[in-house]
This record gives C-alpha cells, structure tokens and sequence, in this order.
C-alpha cells in the first residue's frame, strides 16, 4: 500500500477551490449557454437548429442541407403546400459537409415523428473534392457537432471510422464556455480593444433580430441579406471531378465517393421517406468555373446513380445559374435572391408533390409486406397504440378495427390497387367475414380457418397516403372481454400485406 | 509531449493513479519507466542519450568515492565530465564552433569547406547533463556521498517534471528525496495543485499570448518603428519570463503533488534592483550551478590577478551562461552584455553602498522603486540581443529605437493587449514581492482566492492556444 500519510492543516483549505468550481458551475449552466447571443450566424443557425432537432415541433416536411439552404423560407412552403401542416429548415452550416446531413436525419428520425417527406440541398462542391468531409481536425468543425449533437448522439451517429475521434472532440469542447471560447474571445476583443474580428459591430442586437426572423421563417438565415456580391469577387477555388471530364456509368465509382450522402439517402430510404434532392442557385462565376471543369456532367450521373440505388430519391433539375446580384457573397443568396430562389423552389416543389411525386410507385411485381412473426402465432397490439413496420403505420384505434397506412405510397390520381392479405384467423374454427375497405369503398372477405392469403381489388383516393382498414367479423374491443389491460389478441393473425396495381398505370 | 497539452494531462492522470497506489520503490520505479516515456515521446532514440549519462556518471561516482588515489579520483572526474560535455558539445555546439572555426580560416586567407551537419539537438540536454556533472563533482569534493542504487540515480537524471526544461537540481538536493519513503500533506498537495495552475496560466494565458505580440516584430522580413520595438520588448520580456517561469512552476507542482520538493528557479526577477539581485532571482539553479563549478572556482584561482581576476571571472562566467543558451553568436553577445552590467555593478559597488547607506533607510525605501524600473529595463534591453536572429537585426532595431521612435506610431490595441495580458501576472507578483511570499494567493482569504482562480480559469478557457505551444527553453 501508498506509504503517505494524508495530514490535515487548517492554514489552507480547498475553500477557495471549492467556492470557484461552484461559480465556474453556475455560470456554465446559466450564463454560457447563452453564448449564442455573441456568435456568429453561423453558430446562432447552428444552435437554432440543434434545439429545433431535441425540442421541436413534427416536420411533415424537412429540410436538410448546408448554410445555402438556410436562405429557404420555410414557413412559406408550410403556408403554400396543403400536404404538410409543418415544414422546418434544419440546415446546419458545415462548410457543405454532408457528414451532418448524416447525423441530422438520424438524430431527427430519432427525436421526432416520421416526416412525410425531406428536401435535401446538397452542395456542388462534394462532387469536386473527395477530402471535402475531412474537417473534423478543424476546432471550428469540432465546435459546430458538439453543439448540435450530444456525446451519446455523436457516438451513436458517427460512422464507425469517425468514432475514436469523438473522445477528444467532445472533451475539448464540453464546457459551454469552450464550446463557445472562439465567439467569446471575439467578443471580448470587441469590448476590451474595440477590435471586431468577426465584423458584426455589436453581436448581441444583431443576433436577437435573427433569431425573431429564424422564429417567424421556421429557419431561413441570411448571411448578407442586404448586400450584392462585388464585382471583382472570384471564385476562389476550382471543382475538378477527379480528372474525368467523361464520367464513367458505373453506379460504385459516384457511390463509394460519397459515402455520407448514401447513408442519408438509404436512410431514408429504409425508412421509406421520399425524397427530393435538389441544389441551391449558383453564382454565375462560379457555375462557369463548375461548367468548364465538367462539374454538371458528373452531378448529373452522380444523382441519375442515386436515383437508381434510391427509388425514394428524385433529384429536382433547376436552374442554378443566378445573377450575381442575388448573392451577398459568393456562395450565399442575399434577401433579393432568397426572394426569387423561394418563389421558384415553391412553385418547383408544389408541382411535384400535386403530381403525387414522391412515393414510391409499384413495379410490376408490386409489393409485399411480411409483417413478421407473430409472437406464439399471435399478433398482440398494446391497447389503441400504433406501430410502424417497415415504414407502414398500424392502428388499433377503432375497438374491432385495425387501420394501416402507407405513407410512402400515394397515387397521382385515383388508382385501383390489388390487396393481398396473409392471414390466418384465431377465433373460431369456422367461416368469419371480415370487411377490408380504403378510404371510398370495401369489400368483405370470407375468411376460413387456417393461414392463407386472400386478394381484393380496392380503390384508393389521389394524393392521399393509401390507408386501408380491415374490420374484424369476430373481434371485440379489449374492455368489451372484460380484461383488466387494454391488450388482446387480433381476431387474425397477420403474416403479411400485398400491393399491387389492379391494372397498369 | 508538452506540460500543457492534453496528452500530457492523460499521462500524468494514469502516472499518479498508480503513483498513489504503490509503495516507495514502486514509485521510484513506475517514475523512472514514466520518465523515459515522457522523454521517449520527443525522441527515442536520445534515450541512449540519458542512459549513456546516467550509467557513465553513476559509476564515476561510485569510482570516485571508493578510491583513495586522488589521481584516480581525478580521472573519474574527468571521465564524467568529458562525458557529459562531449556529449553537449557534439550535439549542442559541434556546428557552432566547426562554422566559425571556417570564417576565422577564411579571414585568415585559408579556404575551408564545411558543410553544417545541422545535428536535431535532443531536448534538455543542457539540463540534465549539467545535472549529472554536478553529481560526479559534489562527489569528488566529498560534499555527497554516491547512492549505489542505480535505478534511483537513473530517476534523479531523468525524473520527468525536471527532464527538459528543469530546475537543474543538485544531488544532494534531489537524490534524498528520491531514495527515502515520501509523505505528501494535504498542505503540499494544494500548494503543488496551485503551482500547476498558476504556471500553466503562465505559459498558456500570458507567454503564448504575448508571442502574437513578439513574433511579427523579429520576423526576418519585418520593418517594425521603433515604438513597436519597445513594445515588442516589453512583450517578449515577460514570455520570456512567464514561459520558463511558467513551466519550472508546473514542474515543481508535479513534483510537489508526488512529494517531492524542487528548488525555486524564479523569485521575482523583474523586482531586482541591481545585477546581482537579478541573477539571484532568474534562473536560480542554472545561476547557481554557474555560481558554483565556474566562477567561484575560477575566482578564487584568480584572485592574485585582484580585481582584473574578478573581471576575468565574471565575463567568462556570464559568457558561458549565455553560450549555455544556445550555439549563436547572439546568446554570446547577451552574456558578454550581463558580464558588462554585472562588473559595472561590482565596480560601483563601494561608491554606491556609501551612497545608499549615508542616507538611510527611508531613501533607501524610496529609491527601490526607481532601481526596479531602472535595472528592469536593463534587462529587457539585454532581451533584444537574446530574442534577435543575429547580431545585426539586434542592431538595427536598436537604432530604429532611437531614431524611428514616435508614441504617435504606437498602435493603442497592441498596448491595450500588452496591459491585458501581463496586468494579473504584475499585480500578483506585485504582491508577492511585498509580502515577500511566493504563495500569497493561498493565504487570501476564500473569496479572493475564488475569484481568482475563476479569472485564471476563463482566461484559459478564452485565450488560451488549444495547439499547446512548445516552451521557448525545451531548445536550450
């Protein structure tokens, strides 16, 4: 054992350590967390968007993508698209890195009911630079994932190649005040020796305004709303599509290069959320650069390849070539340009999803659902609860009903869709109707004992995510059985759902 | 692996995890296989460096102590010390003296070709092996008696918080400490604790901010006025200063926290009045290891010369504690520069201690703070031929100092972050000179010390240089 002997003096007690760690305590729960209010915009998007991620409302509609994307009015979309009672901007400035796109989809899907649909701006400059997303070196790119996501989220989100850069990451910045030290010491220097690094004059009132425009846009953040790019601005750097100026069709070589931007696409995919890719307006200068290098022609595969591996995923072709008078600075729209670019974007959008884009349309084979395994050849369902399988919602909400949405599914105009049920029935072993209905008609299926499938052809309603409902011949509510807990099995025990079109489109 | 970094802090967390847990020749052995990490991770290979040191001046010791023929005795000696200095020398100053050997053949008409084998000087060494002469040298006077454990003597040499940047500690100083069981008070524990604090706020909060300061003025292609000069000198007298005194702070916390006390190396030497006085205050162990094995040696065989004996021993004295600096020119130049204030002072001695004495006290009290200000920027004038690249950049700001100098040129944000940066550490020492005590701030009252630490604290937190700058000694 230690051959110490521990003395105790009472010349000097740990009084004043003590008393320090207590204030350095207080002011990290209090005072810092307010550091947003000195920050750059950047940052004050940033912890706009990590609130709205932990606390937030639903979106039915979200969108994902970098400091460009911030210039999108959300709230306009919400006001103008009927489809979606909630539509929220989460961009996070990353300096385009889709890594974030990544962890923020995940940490949405997490914290927040499903959205309808996601709108994913994705930065041209991914497709030049394959280092782009090697930034985590940098404190500021450390900074900006310690204060939207949690030691637990980073841990849980990071690609497992990124992990062991967590530790010393989080470390580094768990402190308010050393997550914020950069901001801080700028605004320091600011009242000390009257110098503004940041050239925001006084922080403070500015950032109180933005957050009340963030509020009133659900999200839109402009960095120069006012001001027009000068003219002897340049690009400053070239997008060169490693070297091929004719890109080759080979789906892995665009995929295996953009690795963040499949997981958020698969993700969604498996998750069965359409998506809509798209790309913000660029600077006329610099879409010239983008175009002599080729840049558009590996975009272009790039994304037809996406769409392939992604039946989820539809890229929206705009124009991206804009004025240099919409752009504040080289990258970012100002207040005339946001202006213009939300106008057409809304229009551009509207239009897909009145068409009924997005969802997924059946091939030929159609589709089939294995709903699983019932537990002991039963399905239980907890009381009047929903549940989600595969990206269908199920509903134990109408006593002897059982209803089941396919968000993901939605028909330009009314289509007749052929049902496929695989069922087997507990009850009784003889002859029960069940009636199986969409939202305009129904249809009653004998059922018989044992398992099998049974097919009906059922009309389902344009624009709408096709909803089915079948009401059980034998079953009753759970307080009708007299049982002291809402749980019961189902009157049959689900094996699985099939769809298809009832005649071609 | 830098005091300051984070690395740093996990090794020194799992050194001292297992330092607690084990008896005492555990921890002697847990800090001797600690210490060659630490060093290791600049460089392994000059590991053999040290282990060469160690083994040959253990040894000498031993020889020396046992034998009873002084020529024997001798030899070891010079065995010891050939050692070490060869090792110095090649590394240190090998270049130095081969490139100017080749211009005083070239001004002498003979043509030489040399090419600078540009040799990585190892970090410390003009630490530790002026360390392990020492040792071989008590030795030989009889002032020390030699351990015989080898691993202990192989601790005193390599002992981390002391390896690269010191307090160059004596044996007789160290070595006890390191082969007896040690306590540790709560008392020592806190006092090492603040020392670790306050010097690592030292280096990170002052010095490494005051180098944004400095750095631009020195730069070989920088055309500065000569206000910015004297800003910049003022500047770099205080990194200078907190950057050493910052890491022997950290390095005496470490040992403190472990049980071990290492000497002082700074008492406040910006509060010295005279040259005397401030070496007794700045770098106190190298001063008095020069003290010591040079000058008091070379005194006393010179002291039928008189005082021209006296005047010998003092510019060699001071030319080698500049040469100990680093193999430049420059460093020379600042030795010769202490070596002239020094004999000034010594000659002026009489007339001025008449001076002081026949007016008394309170003139005495009074004139202290002049005598500060006065031999304080003696010093930070002797800092420009130290921080100068050569001897002709020292020059030249010199002369813009003189003929380029306007208060209006002086830009008022680099004042303001000169006050901002050096204005705690000055109303601290301050206080420390007045009552004379080093850990003023631990005998304040809870409130203060509070408050202090939480402006220590956040002026870490917001200015300090996450990349952990390297300490301007480690190259000495």
């Amino acid at each position: 054992m230690a051959r110490h002997s521990f003395t105790f003096s009472s010349s000097i007690l740990p009084a004043g350590a003590l008393l320090s760690a207590a204030i350095i305590l207080v002011a990290e729960l209090v005072l810092f967390p307010k550091s947003y209010l000195v920050a750059d915009k950047s940052t004050l998007s940033l912890t706009r968007t990590a609130a709205l991620l932990d606390r937030g409302p639903d979106p039915d509609l979200a969108i994902i993508g970098a400091s460009r994307s911030l210039a999108i009015d959300a709230k306009l979309l919400q006001d103008e698209l009927a489809q979606f009672n909630s539509v929220y901007n989460y961009s996070v400035p990353s300096l385009g890195t889709t890594l974030q796109f990544a962890m923020t989809l995940e940490k949405l899907l997490d914290n927040h009911r499903r959205p309808k649909a996601l709108l994913i701006s994705l930065s041209p400059e991914i497709f030049g630079d394959p280092n782009f997303d090697a930034l985590l070196s940098l404190e500021p790119e450390r900074q900006r994932l310690r204060r939207v996501f949690s030691l637990r989220e980073l841990f849980e989100y990071m690609p497992s190649e990124e992990k062991l850069l967590i530790a010393p990451t989080y470390l580094q910045n768990i402190l308010n005040s050393l997550n914020y030290r950069v901001l801080i010491k700028g605004y320091l220097d600011y009242v000390f020796f009257g110098v503004d690094p940041f050239d925001v004059g006084d922080p403070i009132s500015r950032n109180k305004a933005l957050i009340d425009h963030m509020k009133a846009t659900n999200g839109q953040m402009l960095y120069w709303a006012g001001r027009e790019v000068a003219d002897d601005d340049v690009p400053v750097y070239q997008i060169v599509p490693f070297g091929c100026t004719v890109c080759p069709e080979v789906d892995g070589f665009y995929l295996s290069r953009h690795a963040y931007i499949y997981h958020v696409l698969g993700l969604a995919n498996e998750k069965e959320i359409p998506v809509i890719v798209f790309m913000m307006p660029i600077h006329e200068k610099r879409f010239m650069v983008m175009q002599k290098y080729g840049n558009f022609k590996y975009i272009a595969a790039a994304m037809q390849a996406f769409e392939r591996e992604f039946p989820n995923v539809l890229f929206l072709e705009q124009n991206l070539k804009f004025d240099k008078r919409f752009f504040g600075d080289l990258s970012h729209l100002n207040a005339k340009g946001a202006r213009i670019f939300n106008k057409h974007f809304l229009a551009a959008v509207k239009r897909l999803f009145e068409q009924g884009y997005g969802y997924k349309q059946l091939s030929d084979e159609g589709l089939f659902f294995d709903i699983g395994s019932p537990v002991e050849g039963k399905v239980y369902l907890q009381g009047f609860d929903v549940k989600e399988h595969k990206g269908a919602t199920w509903r134990w909400n109408q006593g002897s009903r059982s209803t089941f949405i396919f968000p993901w599914l939605r028909s330009k105009e009314p289509r007749r869709y052929r049902v496929t049920i695989d069922v087997q029935p507990y009850v009784a072993q003889q002859n029960r109707e069940m009636e199986l209905a969409s939202p305009v008609e129904s249809v009653c299926v004998l059922l018989t004992p044992g398992r099998r499938k049974y097919s009906v052809d059922l009309l389902f309603p344009a624009g709408e995510d096709l909803t089915l409902s079948a009401q059980y011949a034998a079953a009753v509510s759970p307080f009708d059985l007299g049982r002291g807990q809402q749980k019961r099995e189902l009157a049959v025990a689900w094996f699985g759902i099939g769809l298809h079109y009832a005649s071609p489109p | 692996m830098i005091f300051t970094s984070y690395q740093f802090a996990g090794f020194f967390v799992i050194v001292y995890g297992f330092y607690l847990l084990l008896n005492h020749r555990g921890q002697n052995l847990l800090l001797l296989i600690a210490s060659y990490v630490f060093y290791g991770a600049w460089d392994y290979r000059f590991l053999a460096l040290i282990l060469l040191s160690t083994c040959v001046d253990y040894f000498c010791g031993l020889h020396i102590d046992s034998s009873n023929n002084a020529t024997k005795k001798r030899a070891f000696l010079l065995l010891s010390i050939g050692t070490n200095l060869s090792i110095l020398g090649f590394f240190k100053y090998f270049d130095f003296f081969a490139t100017g050997l080749t211009e005083l053949f070239s001004f002498l008409g003979i043509n030489l070709s040399y090419e600078p084998l540009s040799i990585v000087l190892p970090v410390g060494i003009s630490f530790y092996t002026f360390q392990t002469m020492s040792y071989s040298i008590d030795v030989y006077r009889g002032d020390l008696k030699p351990t015989r454990r080898f691993f202990d003597y192989a601790l005193f040499v390599a002992f981390f918080p002391q390896l690269v940047a010191g307090p160059i500690e004596r044996a007789r100083h160290l070595l006890p400490q390191l082969t007896t069981p040690r306590t540790l008070g709560r008392e020592q524990f806190y006092e090492g604790s603040y020392l670790i604090f306050w010097g690592i706020f030292q280096k990170v909060f002052v010095a490494d901010n005051l180098a944004g300061l400095v750095d631009p003025v020195f730069h070989a292609d920088a055309d500065p006025t000569g206000g910015e000069v004297l800003i910049a000198l003022y500047a770099f007298a205080f990194q200078i200063y907190c950057d050493f005194a910052g890491y022997s702070n950290i390095a005496r916390g470490l040992a403190k926290v472990m049980g071990i006390e290492l000497s002082v190396n700074f008492n406040l030497p910006y509060f010295a009045t005279n040259p005397e006085d401030f070496w007794r205050r700045w770098h106190i162990t190298l001063s008095n290891w020069i003290r010591d094995y040079v000058f008091l040696p070379a005194y006393i065989g010179l002291r039928n010369l008189g005082r021209s004996g006296m005047l010998i021993s003092i510019f060699v004295t001071y030319t080698l504690i500049g040469l100990w600096h680093g193999a430049a020119i420059t460093f020379v130049a600042w030795g010769v520069y202490h070596a002239v204030a020094f004999s000034a002072y010594q000659l002026a001695k009489p007339y001025t201690s008449a001076f002081f004495a026949s007016r008394g006290e309170r003139f005495r009290r009074l004139s202290w703070p002049i005598n500060v200000f006065l031999y304080f920027h003696v010093t930070v004038l002797s800092l420009l031929i130290f921080r100068s690249t050569s001897l002709d950049q020292a020059l030249l700001l010199s002369q813009r100092m003189v003929s380029d100098f306007h208060l209006s040129m002086i830009d008022v944000v680099t004042i303001k972050r000169l006050l901002f940066f050096t204005g705690l550490i000055t109303v601290v020492q301050f206080f420390q000179c007045r009552y004379n005590d080093l850990m003023f701030i631990l005998r304040q009252p809870a409130a203060i010390r509070a408050l202090f630490y939480v402006v220590c604290f956040y002026s870490l937190i917001f200015y300090g240089h996450s990349d952990g700058k390297a300490f301007i000694y480690f190259q000495f």
